[in-house]
């Protein structure tokens, strides 16, 4: 069957919208664009959006995992495409990549890779849920001088049930991360005062640098201007530019079947038109201004149509959550893994 | 661009939080914040405050002010999700 290019952009566009709505539904692993099935029958001559689950639902079962906030119902029609709900589980085929061995998953690119040293940009999750976002960058207790990694609590908390002590992986576990990729632990979050934001303190599995993939160093924190220039390193979009046109935002955003207002909201737009500024898998990454290399947001939510992306003021976050901006350019490696490299050359 | 004394920012937040109140729980609205005025894709120094929707939709449907203490209400659309 051969598809037209209108059809293909149709597609694509369903696509997005079907990643936006069900990409962090933990039972959903893959959202393609292919032929349906029918009874066991693939049908050569339809297409639709397929959404690969875990476990195929149905019924009481469905009713409670949706109760339970374990899945969200998919809807028969997603921008004009059926559906089509087959089920797999993808992640079982990563791990025996005969390329990279047991234990590894295809990367789709170095974002989305195991990472040592850890720095801004990198994928990450919760080790509940398999979604990822982006770390966003270091940062240090106020209280105690720990160090810990900042993101997004729909990134790194993402369950209202959550508690403190819940493992987060790099990579995430969307891009392959298992508990062998455990870096941190999560710490506390800000949603209680209205801000997408949690801080999960690093366990010294590896060493740690103060920049952003493809990106200085951070220079320090700043407050967003509007007509800002800024610039992102973030999972799924790399290195994305933008310009800062609203502040003092108050959102109301929905997670999963609950909506929070969301205080302290930056708005970013493309500097140039068709420029794209974020998209799913960003959140976490930290805006940087162009001009100082300040940190000055948390990306946190965006839209395709206009495009547009969404920060949470950067000063506003790290008064919430009692931390501080790592500001030394120098990498810093912790004594644990200092001593694991001793004794591996030691081996060696 | 506009003079951004902390007396100049109290009034555009105490308008900002006004509007919001009144019309941030209205199903089509998503985001209420403060931005430059745009004119021909340039922006001017006039600070306006922008109520998104989800739709577009003309003011007067939802029942917004042409201003808030001053400052002018303006629609635009967006809807927006965690990312």
């Amino acid at each position: 069957m051969d598809v037209d290019g209108m059809t293909l952009a149709r597609a694509r566009l369903a696509l997005r919208e079907a990643v936006r709505a069900h990409l962090f539904d933990p039972n959903v692993g893959l959202i393609d664009f292919g032929h349906p099935e029918h009874s066991g029958q693939i049908a050569e001559d339809e297409l639709a959006i397929r959404l690969h689950v875990r476990r195929k639902l149905s019924g009481p079962a469905l009713e409670a995992a949706v109760e339970a906030g374990q899945t969200r119902p998919i809807p028969p029609f997603i921008a004009g495409f059926s559906t089509d709900v087959p089920e797999g589980i993808y992640r079982l085929q990563q791990q025996w990549s005969g390329w990279g061995g047991w234990g590894k998953s295809p990367v789709v690119n170095s974002r989305m890779a195991r990472a040592d040293p850890l720095r801004g940009g990198l994928s990450v999750s919760d080790e509940n849920h398999y979604a990822a976002g982006t770390l966003g960058g270091l940062v240090i207790d106020r209280v105690t001088g720990a160090e810990m990694i900042l993101s997004n609590w729909h990134v790194l908390v993402v369950d209202w049930g959550a508690r403190a002590g819940e493992r987060i992986y790099q990579p995430g576990r969307l891009d392959g991360g298992t508990s062998l990729d455990t870096v941190a632990t999560l710490t506390r979050d800000a949603m209680s005062v209205n801000l997408d934001a949690a801080v999960a303190i690093l366990n010294g599995s590896r060493r740690w640098v103060n920049d952003q993939l493809d990106l200085e160093p951070v220079a320090g924190v700043g407050g967003a201007e509007l007509g800002m220039q800024v610039v992102k390193s973030s999972r799924t979009s790399g290195v994305t530019y933008g310009r800062v046109t609203a502040i003092e935002g108050i959102a109301k955003m929905r997670y999963g079947f609950l909506e929070r207002i969301i205080r302290h909201v930056v708005t970013i737009e493309p500097r140039l038109d068709f420029e794209a500024v974020s998209a799913a898998g960003d959140s976490g990454a930290w805006w940087l201004d162009q001009v100082t290399g300040r940190a000055i947001g948390v990306h946190f939510a965006g839209s395709d149509f206009p495009e547009r992306g969404l920060a949470l003021d950067m000063p506003a976050v790290l008064d919430a959550l009692n931390v501080d901006l790592l500001t030394t350019v120098e990498r810093i490696e912790s004594a644990r893994v200092a001593a694991t490299r001793q004794i591996e050359l030691v081996r060696g | 661009m506009v003079p951004q004394d902390s007396e100049f920012w109290t009034k555009a937040r105490r308008a900002r939080d006004q509007l919001a109140s009144q019309f941030l729980s209205h199903p089509e609205v998503t985001l209420i914040d403060l931005s430059y005025e745009g004119e021909k894709g340039k922006p001017t120094e006039q600070l306006v405050l922008r109520v998104h929707v989800r739709q577009p939709v003309e003011k007067q449907v939802l029942g917004l002010p042409d201003e808030v203490n001053g400052l002018p209400v303006r629609i635009v659309v967006g809807e927006y999700r965690p990312q």
